[in-house]
C-alpha cells in the first residue's frame, strides 16, 4: 500500500473540550488529513504552530489570551486558516466581507467536509486580507480595541492601550513606544488609529498617533509647526492641524 | 353617553340650577306677583333644561376651532332659534295646563304679551347651555388626555421592563448546541442530559418572565442550571463557591435578577481566562436588607471593554421595583471584578 502523498497536518484550536473532540471526530472521518496539534487558546495556537508548520489551522474567534482575530495577525500569511463561531455577527460578517472560511457553530460534518474541499484547492496561496482589516471589520460599532498583540522576534507581547506613549508610522509598519520600549508591527497607522479610543489617542501628525495623557506641554518648534512634549522629555512632533486635535482633547 | 347623564346627582344639580334661572322668565311675566307665573316659569325652564341636553352632541359635532367658523356660527345660530322657540313653546304648553286652575287663567295672555322677550331669553339659555357644555367637553378632553398618557407611560415601563428581563442569549444556546452535537458522538447520556438541563433553564427563563418576585432560592436554582450547561462546556475552568444562607435563600428578588450578573461573570470573567477562575456568589439577610455579592476574576489587559449593558439592565431593574431602595455597585481592580447588591429584604411570610 502507498500513499498517495502525506497527510494535511491541522491545528485546532479552541478553549473547550467538546468542540475539539467534536473536530476530532469529524477529522477522523476524512482521510487525508491529520491533527498534529490541539491549543487550548490563542497563545498556544500560536506557538504551536511555529512549532509544527501545519497547512491548516481550525480558529475559534473567542478564545482566552488571545481571540481568533488576534492569532491571524501573528500567522504566516499563507497558512490556510478556517474560523469557527457559534454566534458574532460582526465577525460573520467580517468573514462575509472578507471571503474567510468560516463554520458556524453547529455545523454538520457536510458542511465541514465542505470547507476542507475549499481549503485543499487553495491551499499554499498566500491570504490575500490583512489581519488588522478583518479585526476592524469584525469590530461591534463603538467597540474599541484595548490592547495590542505585538510579535518580537519569537517573543509575543500584549500591550495594554493605556501603557502606549506613542505611535509613530512607517509605510506600513507601525512602531508602538511603550514603557521605555519600542516594537514593531505591520499595520497602517491608520487602522490602528480607527480601533483605538479617540478620546485617549490623537492623531498629532502625519506619521505620529499620540496617547494625550503622556503630553506635558506644547512648545514651538521650527517654523509654524509645534512639539509635543511628554512627561518623561520625548518629544513629538505636531502638524498645524494636529495641533488643533490635540488641544481640542486636553481641552485648552 | 352625556356626562350629565352618567352621573345622576349632576343631572340633579342641573335642574336644580335651572329652577334657579327660571327667575328671569319669571321677571318678564307681567303678573310676577302670582304663584301661578312663578310655577309656569320653573315648570317651563325645568322641562326646557331637559331638553337642552342633546346640545352636548351638538356642541361635541361642533368644535371650536378657528378654520371651522363659518360651520359653527350657522350651527349656532340655527340651534339658537330652534331652542329658543322650543322655550317658547314650553311656556305657552305649561302655561295652557297651569290655566286649568281657575285662578291662574291669566297665564296665556301674559305669556302670549311676553312673546319675543320670552324668544330672547331663549336664545340667551342656547348660548349659556352651548358654553356650559363647552367647558364640560374641553374638561371630559383633558381627561381623557392625562389618562392617556398614564396608560402610554404604564406601557412603555411594562415594555421595558420585559426586556429589561434577563434574555436567553444566542451566544449561550448556540455554543451549548455546539456541546450536544460533540456529546452526541463521544459521550450520548451525557448529551442527553445537557438536553435535559437546557430545557429546563429555558423554561426557567419563560417562568420567571411572568412572575416579579422570587425567592432568592428559586432564582439561584435557575442559575444553578445554567451553570450546569456552562460547565460542560467550560469543564474545570468554571468553579463555583456559593454561599447562600437561608434566610437570603428565603428572601423575595425581582425575577431574573440574579442570572444576568451570573451570565455577565461567565462571559467577561470565567471565558476569557485560560486558568480556572472561581465565580463567588454569597447572600446575606439581616436588619431588613438583602444584600448580595458575586466576584470573579478578570483578564490582566482585555481586548475590549464591552458588557456592562447586562448590569446597566439589572440597576434598571431595581431601580423600577425598588427606586432609591437598592443600589448596585461595582469594585474593579486588575484581578477582580465584584458586584455588590443591596435591597430591601422582604419575605412571603411577611410581606
Amino acid at each position: 500500500m502507498t500513499k498517495a502523498r502525506s497527510d494535511r497536518r491541522v491545528i485546532i484550536a479552541d478553549d473547550e473540550e467538546p468542540a475539539r473532540k467534536l473536530l476530532a471526530e469529524y477529522f477522523g472521518a476524512q482521510p487525508g488529513w491529520q491533527i498534529v496539534a490541539e491549543a487550548k487558546n490563542g497563545l498556544e495556537a500560536v506557538k504551536l504552530v511555529n512549532q509544527h508548520t501545519p497547512d491548516l489551522l481550525l480558529l475559534d474567534v473567542q478564545m482566552p489570551k488571545l481571540d481568533g482575530f488576534e492569532v491571524l495577525g501573528l500567522l504566516p500569511a499563507d497558512l490556510a486558516v478556517v474560523f469557527s463561531t457559534a454566534f458574532d455577527e460582526y465577525a460573520v460578517k467580517a468573514f462575509e466581507v472578507h471571503a474567510v472560511d468560516y463554520l458556524l457553530k453547529p455545523f454538520s460534518a457536510e458542511r465541514f467536509a465542505q470547507a476542507l474541499a475549499r481549503v485543499e484547492k487553495r491551499l499554499g496561496e498566500a491570504r490575500t486580507v490583512s489581519a488588522p482589516a478583518l479585526a476592524t471589520t469584525a469590530r461591534a460599532p463603538g467597540v474599541r480595541i484595548e490592547r495590542l498583540v505585538i510579535r518580537d522576534g519569537a517573543e509575543i507581547s500584549i500591550i495594554a492601550a493605556g501603557d502606549i506613549d506613542y505611535v509613530q508610522g512607517q509605510d506600513d509598519y507601525v512602531e508602538v513606544f511603550h514603557a521605555g520600549r519600542s516594537s514593531l508591527t505591520q499595520q497602517t497607522l491608520q487602522s490602528l488609529e480607527d480601533s483605538l479610543d479617540p478620546r485617549q489617542f490623537v492623531r498629532v501628525h502625519r506619521s505620529y498617533l499620540l496617547n494625550v495623557s503622556r503630553v506635558a506641554r506644547i512648545e514651538p518648534w521650527g517654523q509654524g509647526s509645534k512639539m509635543a512634549v511628554l512627561h518623561d522629555a520625548r518629544q513629538v512632533p505636531v502638524s498645524r492641524s494636529g495641533e488643533a486635535r490635540l488641544r481640542a482633547a486636553l481641552g485648552i | 353617553m352625556h356626562p350629565l347623564l352618567s352621573v345622576r346627582r349632576s343631572l340633579t344639580a342641573y335642574l336644580l340650577i335651572w329652577s334657579g334661572l327660571a327667575v328671569v322668565p319669571w321677571v318678564l311675566l307681567r303678573s310676577s306677583t302670582t304663584l301661578g307665573a312663578l310655577l309656569a316659569s320653573v315648570v317651563g325652564s325645568v322641562v326646557f333644561a331637559l331638553l337642552t341636553l342633546p346640545i352636548f352632541y351638538l356642541c361635541r359635532a361642533l368644535p371650536l376651532s378657528p378654520d371651522q367658523g363659518w360651520r359653527l356660527f350657522t350651527g349656532h345660530v340655527v340651534a339658537a332659534a330652534l331652542w329658543s322657540i322650543l322655550f317658547l313653546l314650553g311656556m305657552i304648553l305649561t302655561a295652557e295646563v297651569l290655566a286649568l286652575v281657575p285662578a291662574w287663567q291669566g297665564l296665556p295672555g301674559e305669556v302670549g304679551s311676553a312673546e319675543t322677550a320670552l324668544l330672547g331669553v331663549g336664545v340667551l339659555f342656547y348660548l349659556l347651555v352651548a358654553a356650559f357644555h363647552y367647558v364640560l367637553l374641553a374638561l371630559e378632553e383633558r381627561r381623557d388626555a392625562v389618562e392617556r398618557q398614564t396608560n402610554l407611560a404604564m406601557s412603555a415601563q411594562r415594555a421595558e421592563l420585559l426586556a429589561l428581563r434577563a434574555q436567553v442569549h444566542p451566544h449561550f444556546l448556540f455554543n451549548s448546541l455546539n456541546t450536544v452535537s460533540a456529546l452526541i458522538g463521544y459521550d450520548p447520556p451525557k448529551a442527553r442530559q445537557a438536553c435535559l438541563l437546557l430545557a429546563e433553564y429555558l423554561r426557567g427563563t419563560l417562568r420567571g418572565q411572568d412572575q416579579s418576585l422570587v425567592s432568592l432560592g428559586d432564582e439561584w436554582a435557575l442559575s444553578q442550571r445554567y451553570l450546569a450547561v456552562e460547565a460542560l462546556r467550560l469543564g474545570e475552568r468554571l468553579q463555583v463557591e456559593v454561599d447562600l444562607d437561608d434566610a437570603a435563600r428565603a428572601c423575595l428578588v425581582p425575577s431574573l435578577l440574579l442570572q444576568p450578573l451570573v451570565e455577565n461573570a461567565i462571559t467577561h470573567g470565567i471565558t476569557p481566562a485560560a486558568e480556572p477562575q472561581p465565580l463567588r456568589v454569597r447572600g446575606r439577610c439581616g436588619a431588613g436588607r438583602l444584600s448580595l455579592e458575586l466576584e470573579n476574576g478578570v483578564e490582566p489587559a482585555p481586548r475590549r471593554r464591552d458588557g456592562g449593558v447586562g448590569l446597566a439592565n439589572v440597576r434598571a431593574r431595581l431601580s423600577a421595583q425598588y427606586g432609591s431602595d437598592a443600589t448596585l455597585r461595582i469594585a474593579r481592580d486588575a484581578e477582580h471584578f465584584k458586584v455588590m447588591v443591596d435591597l430591601p429584604a422582604s419575605t412571603l411570610e411577611a410581606p
